[in-house]
């Protein structure tokens, strides 16, 4: 329990940070102590070990559950993907912590598109296992139309959004890459939000609460890429810290949802 | 035994996993799945639903802590286990 408030507290405070750095760009306090430098090397240090409690916590999840329990491959599936994170994250925080910068792309984004499809086959796996499970959470069917509508939903908000990131001046790479992360969190997406359907059938119960956790971090992180893509076609770079504090609120509510979880299995 | 008084209970040992509603739900559904619709319902039909209940919480929670939930269930409506 202290190590939860404890883990709960340090994420609030790094991304309060995050947040008053973008309101208040130019207070002292930024100038003087917290400078560009230290703030990365602390959202950098404060992501990579909140991917880690998750990634640690999923892998008990799996370990916990019988060889035949429908959930445990894609809990297993979901640990690899935050360890894929976490990787990535681990030699972008080397960076920040090195050189005080955050170089992109960089071999850290190999693993974070390596995390992608782990993820999003884990999602769909929770499905399909939860709704194979026997109770009322809505029939496949159901579920194929609520994943079309989305799908159809986001081809149209991903072509407005990131048509015009192809075609910013910047090398291809960059420029790939920068349209290919909100592009895989708009797919990630559609089985998260069917995700979100079945949870909310739970309400008032602890899967619930360990559901609700998970899913307002895994929102939450499509949510900081969507936005950080916004802000690139924007051309808005005085809102990246709302980014990194979107990212560790949502790092923290991915590792509270799999703790909330390795709590209901033991 | 009393159909109701039964499910009532399931429901009241369930809903701190499953939430209150979905905890009725899916008593009732597993109910209608197994024909069970009478005003009574025998340690039989007791004992499937409750193995209903099992296998689906076993998903959610593991196999050990939904066995755990299935024999307080057990011991609150009084239904033997059937070998």
């Amino acid at each position: 329990m202290k190590g939860r408030i404890a883990f709960v507290v340090w994420g609030a405070l790094a991304a309060a940070l995050f947040v008053t750095k973008a309101l208040a760009p130019g207070a002292a306090i930024f100038r003087d102590l917290l400078t560009e430098g230290v703030m990365l090397r602390i959202g950098g240090a404060t992501k990579l070990v909140f991917l880690l409690v998750g990634w640690r916590f999923a892998a008990r999840n799996a370990a916990s559950l019988d060889a035949d329990n429908p959930a445990r491959p894609p809990w297993r599936l979901f640990a690899w993907g935050l360890l894929a994170f976490a990787l990535g994250q681990a030699v972008l925080s080397t960076y920040q912590v090195l050189l005080g910068s955050s170089p992109y792309p960089s071999i850290g984004d190999a693993f974070f598109l390596c995390a992608y499809p782990l993820l999003i086959a884990a999602a769909f796996g929770f499905v399909r296992a939860y709704r194979e499970a026997g109770y009322p959470v809505g029939t496949a069917g159901e579920h194929a139309a609520l994943g079309i509508v989305m799908a159809a939903t986001f081809a149209a908000l991903g072509y407005k959004l990131l048509s015009p990131i192809l075609a910013m001046e910047a090398p291809l790479g960059e420029r790939l890459l920068t349209a290919g992360y909100p592009a895989l969190d708009f797919v990630w997406l559609i089985p998260l939000l069917v995700l979100l359907r079945i949870a909310a059938g739970f309400r008032g119960g602890q899967i619930f609460r360990a559901w609700a956790f998970l899913l307002i971090g895994t929102v939450s992180q499509c949510a900081g890429d969507i936005f950080y893509a916004y802000l690139a076609v924007m051309g808005q770079t005085g809102l990246d810290p709302i980014v990194d504090a979107t990212y560790i609120v949502s790092y923290l509510f991915v590792g509270l949802g799999t703790m909330a979880h390795y709590e209901l299995l033991k | 035994m009393e159909r109701a008084a039964v499910v009532s209970q399931i429901v009241q040992i369930l809903s701190p996993y499953l939430g209150g509603t979905m905890a009725e739900a899916s008593a009732r559904a597993h109910c209608e799945k197994l024909g069970i619709s009478g005003a009574t319902i025998t340690r039989e039909q007791a004992e499937a639903l409750i193995g209903k209940i099992a296998s689906g919480l076993a998903v959610f929670i593991g196999r050990e802590k939904a066995g755990a939930v299935v024999e307080e269930i057990r011991k609150a409506v009084g239904a033997e286990k059937v070998a």
